[in-house]
């Protein structure tokens, strides 16, 4: 395994490996260095993460497009990889285009003297259409009433781009006023049909390969003897995530431990953890699997890490379990 | 997975025990736990196991029960003990599926799950769970260091060369070999993948 370690492997055969047509002793080597080996289980995630988002791109063709359609998206977790991939590359991709966009947004502004100099042409033209033919008798007054007309046209040309360009804006605040609104109510019923969606999947579908989660906000705790606060963890919960709320937030970093307080046996502990901003104060996020928890009370300890690492207990949030 | 090894369950002592010994000394505070079983599911799903959570779950719950038994496993290194364990998982799970006859054609959950998730024409259902996605994926991408998070959307942002030249130029930029880079990446990715997929379940 040792010289594996060093070993960085063709693409190609990991790309075979992934869509399955390596032979079958080489795809279980390659399964045990997936595991056992570092390197390779890196190099194997990259190649994994380009092969997925390359098929989002239209990039994969011939029999490697054929066995990924065929084989990798066979399972409900390879679709989610690829449904994720598709959101990322969406997303580099507006990234990208909203950049772009700002370019043309900085230009548009110069085009502006072009098209009212393009506006006021007729108006100049006026004055320099020639008069000679006319008989000198109508001379004077024709002179008085094209410097009349001049005047008239120029400002009903002025007022009336004035009215335009603010018919204009409104009409661009009102179109842009409506998608938003049409954004708004989109994604509105995006989230109510999604919701609606997942409650009839969590029914017809009970083992659904996603987790179900409860989560409880604890507040913290007061020095009489007050209720303790329930949690009800449904049967068939796989994960708890509790959020202590903190009464200062003195320290980088906290651990939390889940505590029996008859045996005071350590249930579950967590990593370090940040605090986060919380409804009221900031709060400390724990998560652990629901099947550690049996109906009773539990204590969360909440310990705050110094920057030297060092400890320090700061209070205990206790709770009652109920499963139902 | 009720039908293995229910009569066990991991105790804290044990757990602790365990995690100490998948970090051979190294305290990554859970984290060697969580990668080792991210492999794991990964293994089963690529074997196309129906329940690679489950599996996975299982092959770490008989490797600690081992090692609180024995009290240390000699032989062999944590993550290779691993996969030694988790190749009898999967031949058991290999022989019971045969056994009742379970596969994806023939097991109704199964089936109704594939047919839930891989339907082609589901256009509405797409443009839903996408929108979601990228809702999701917007704030976990905000969690990010503002560092990680450029990282991330170059390093997979283009197509083929362009993509290929842009990465060589963000790890000259990140100071890190192309190597030390892919991983950072595929770390960060692998950190979103999660933090996206529990923001759309709570949607």
């Amino acid at each position: 395994m040792s010289s594996a370690e060093q070993q960085r492997f063709d693409d190609q055969v990991l790309i075979r490996y992934l869509l399955g047509t390596l032979p079958e002793e080489e795809a279980e080597r390659l399964d045990g260095l997936s595991i056992a080996d570092d390197a390779f289980a890196w190099q194997l995630s990259t190649v994994e993460n380009d092969l997925v988002d390359g098929y989002v791109r239209g990039e994969l063709s011939g029999e490697n497009l054929a066995r990924f359609k065929k084989s990798y998206l066979s399972s409900p977790k390879r679709l989610q990889k690829l449904e994720f991939a598709e959101a990322l590359g969406s997303f580099s991709a507006r990234t990208a285009t909203t950049a772009a966009q700002a370019i043309p947004a900085t230009t548009a502004p110069g085009s502006e003297p072009k098209q009212e100099s393009s506006r006021n042409l007729p108006a100049r033209h006026w004055f320099f259409v020639p008069r000679l033919a006319l008989q000198w008798g109508f001379a004077g007054s024709a002179l008085v009433l094209l410097l009349a007309a001049s005047y008239l046209f120029l400002e009903n040309a002025r007022v009336r781009r004035q009215t335009t360009e603010a018919q204009g804006s409104h009409a661009a605040f009102d179109q842009r006023e409506q998608e938003l609104q049409r954004q708004l109510n989109d994604q509105r019923a995006t989230n109510a049909s999604l919701a609606k969606e997942l409650d009839s999947l969590r029914e017809s579908h009970p083992n659904l390969d996603q987790l179900k989660t409860v989560s409880a906000l604890l507040l913290p705790p007061t020095r009489g003897a007050g209720q303790i606060p329930t949690v009800s963890v449904p049967h068939g919960t796989d994960l708890v995530v509790l959020q202590l709320t903190l009464e200062t937030n003195d320290f980088p970093s906290y651990r939390v431990s889940l505590k029996d307080p008859v045996t005071n046996q350590i249930v579950w502990y967590s990593a370090n953890l940040e605090a986060t901003p919380g409804s009221i104060n900031k709060t400390v996020s724990a998560s652990f699997w629901a099947r550690l928890l049996k109906p009773q009370n539990y204590v969360l300890e909440l310990s705050g890490v110094a920057p030297n690492g060092r400890a320090k207990f700061l209070s205990g949030y206790p709770i009652h379990v109920q499963i139902r | 997975m009720a039908e293995l090894k229910k009569d066990w369950s991991l105790n804290a002592g044990a757990f602790r025990h365990f995690l100490d010994w998948l970090d051979e000394g190294v305290d990554s505070g859970g984290e060697r736990y969580l990668e080792m079983r991210r492999r794991l599911v990964r293994y089963f799903d690529r074997r196309n196991c129906s329940l690679p959570d489950d599996l996975a779950d299982e092959t770490l719950n008989r490797v600690a029960r081992k090692l609180e038994e024995k009290g240390e496993i000699v032989g062999a290194s944590p993550a290779h003990y691993c996969y030694i364990v988790a190749k009898f998982v999967f031949l058991e799970f290999g022989r019971r599926a045969e056994h009742n006859q379970t596969s994806l054609d023939d097991n109704p959950g199964a089936s109704r799950m594939m047919v839930g998730l891989a339907v082609p024409s589901r256009p509405d259902r797409d443009a839903l769970a996408k929108e979601i996605l990228f809702d999701c994926l917007d704030r976990c991408l905000g969690k990010l260091q503002p560092e990680d998070r450029e990282l991330i959307l170059d390093y997979y942002r283009g197509e083929r060369r362009a993509k290929i030249e842009r990465r060589y130029k963000l790890a000259g930029r990140f100071g890190l070999t192309m190597n030390a880079l892919s991983i950072r990446a595929c770390r960060l990715r692998s950190k979103l993948e999660i933090c996206v997929s529990a923001c759309a379940q709570r949607k």
